[in-house]
């Protein structure tokens, strides 16, 4: 990293150890080219955000939460029913994936060869597909 | 269908008559002696007794008489041996009977009563006794006791229950007052062996006769007096080491005893009927068991007492359902009671493995007759259809719930997606 900016954690590090050894200047070094490379992809992140992967990204959130109330569920309350519990929580990582694949597809169709339309197209019938399944495999 | 009818009322006709007539017909009975050591005179209360009390059909044969042959035509010619000790060898004229053919007897149900003296052990009897396990001291070999003697020999031994009764042997319940003479036995681990009277701490057997250096054939308690065999065929089998116990001045209670145990005038269980149905009333054959049905087991019991078949009253009847090992094992208790019958019975889930199980029950105490009654069923797994679906089981709701919302969320994020497409150039142009 060419630009290193000083962080509040960096300063905080300073008087802690007062006679930095090579080791921990190298330690402060890390934490330091890491927040600056987090804040640098955060910041590209909401640079590059349009609604669309706003909406893609809200989604996303929103499965992992459902996978995780259900995955809780499942360690707190037990696996009786279990095709259950994996049908519905085959369709939040199923659904999390094909729209994970939508998003890339979006953001790179030049790379992929193929229109926006296309790449919804093929979603909306991957996921019919995926939930065909979950509803039959639910019993 | 009517000849079908008729016929099954033919067998069942034949069944009760022939049950009928072999309790109208008197057990046939030999009792073989060899008059060189017995003189039968002296046992005429024994005779009567079996004659008239317990209602056989007695003859008495000497153990070499030519008229004497245990089997007829390939069948048991008496359903009862009595077998005073005898110097010969073997039995039967020319030696015929051997210990073989004893066996051969005993395991087509035939009942024999043996005993045998210091005077004589015939071969026969001995090797019929060795193959259940059951080794009598040979001949001159006597019992000797130093402490409960009663004569100067010390041969003559006073008998007690703590020093010489077997507990809970089923067949006697005292030895009091019994002064006992003769000869002791090894006896194996069988448990088909139902040792009635042991030998006490003081005593031993040894050879009257020979060196006092030979070894003693039993010492203290692992010498047996009185023991008693039972074949998995229920016939029974007594070996008695004191012939004094039958005649007329000692025949009593304990000699009776022995005798109705071993013709099978005491002790005899029988079950006659097993069922099992579903709890509901209906049958296997209605509706085959299926993992975790409720089914009730019931098995019909009968004790007979010498004249008549009564109820039973066991308290430790058990039931077991077992694939290779037993899943249950269930304590039968009662549950009926008519004047000639107990029925005991259990109800239960199958467990929840499919299989092809065996239903049994297994009775074996000492002193009673054996009852095994197995049966092998096999019990089906729940059909595709039978299992309950997802939504009655609750917990399935957070699932069924979630996929729901997913499905749901995920066609509003289509339209909405679809919706807001005027978006795209500004996503280009920032890229």
């Amino acid at each position: 990293m060419a630009i290193v900016k000083r962080t509040p954690a960096a300063e905080n590090s300073a008087p802690v150890v007062p006679s930095s050894t090579p080791s921990s200047k190298s330690k402060s070094n890390v934490v330091a080219d890491f927040q600056s490379s987090l804040e640098t992809t955060i910041n590209s992140y909401f640079k590059t955000l349009t609604p669309r992967l706003k909406l893609i990204d809200l989604f996303l959130a929103f499965l992992v939460t459902v996978a995780l109330i259900q995955f809780i569920f499942v360690i707190v309350v037990g696996n009786f029913p279990f095709n259950a519990f994996l049908a519905g929580f085959i369709s939040t990582v199923g659904q999390f994936v094909l729209t994970v694949s939508l998003r890339l597809q979006s953001v790179n169709h030049k790379e992929f060869g193929i229109s926006p339309e296309r790449a919804l197209g093929d979603y909306v019938f991957a996921s019919l597909i995926l939930h065909f399944i979950i509803y039959h495999f639910i019993n | 269908m009517l000849l079908n009818q008729l016929s099954s009322l033919f067998v069942f006709l034949l069944v009760t008559l022939s049950t009928a007539l072999k309790s109208i017909v008197p057990p046939k009975t030999a009792l073989i002696y060899d008059s060189k050591i017995t003189n039968i005179e002296e046992y005429t209360k024994l005779l009567t007794y079996l004659k008239d009390e317990l209602n056989l059909k007695l003859s008495t044969y000497e153990y070499n008489s030519e008229d004497l042959s245990i089997f007829k035509n390939g069948e048991l010619n008496y359903q009862n041996l009595i077998i005073f000790p005898t110097k010969a060898r073997n039995l039967g004229a020319k030696g015929s009977i051997k210990g073989l053919d004893l066996v051969e007897f005993f395991n087509k149900g035939g009942d024999v009563f043996a005993i045998t003296s210091p005077q004589g052990v015939s071969e026969s009897v001995r090797n019929f006794y060795n193959q259940l396990g059951i080794y009598p001291s040979p001949k001159n070999h006597e019992l000797v006791d130093h402490f409960n003697g009663l004569e100067e020999t010390d041969k003559l031994i006073k008998l007690s229950a703590e020093n010489n009764l077997v507990l809970q042997n089923n067949i006697i319940e005292s030895v009091e007052g019994i002064e006992f003479q003769g000869s002791s036995s090894l006896i194996s681990n069988n448990p088909q062996i139902f040792p009635i009277v042991q030998a006490s701490t003081t005593s031993y057997t040894k050879n009257s006769q020979g060196d006092d250096d030979s070894r003693p054939w039993t010492v203290g308690k692992e010498g047996y007096l009185t023991v008693g065999f039972q074949g998995l065929n229920n016939a029974r089998s007594l070996w008695l080491g004191d012939i004094s116990q039958l005649n007329d001045s000692k025949l009593g209670s304990f000699g009776e005893n022995l005798l109705k145990w071993t013709f099978q005038f005491k002790n005899i269980l029988k079950s006659i009927d097993v069922s099992h149905n579903h709890i509901s009333g209906e049958s296997y054959e209605d509706r085959q068991y299926k993992v975790k049905d409720e089914i009730e087991y019931k098995i019909t019991l009968q004790e007979y007492d010498g004249q008549v078949w009564k109820p039973t009253s066991i308290d430790d009847l058990q039931f077991e359902i077992k694939l290779i090992d037993p899943y249950y094992r269930l304590n039968l208790s009662e549950i009926s009671s008519s004047a000639f019958s107990t029925t005991y019975g259990v109800k239960f889930a199958i467990p929840d493995r499919h299989g092809v199980y065996t239903l049994q029950t297994i009775y074996k105490r000492p002193g009673y007759s054996f009852i095994e009654e197995a049966e092998v069923l096999s019990i089906r797994h729940l059909a595709n259809d039978e299992y309950p679906r997802s939504w009655e089981i609750t917990n399935s709701w957070v699932y069924l719930t979630s996929s729901i919302v997913v499905f749901t969320a995920w066609f509003a994020f289509v339209i909405i997606f679809i919706y807001i497409k005027d978006d795209k150039s500004n996503a280009k142009k920032n890229k």
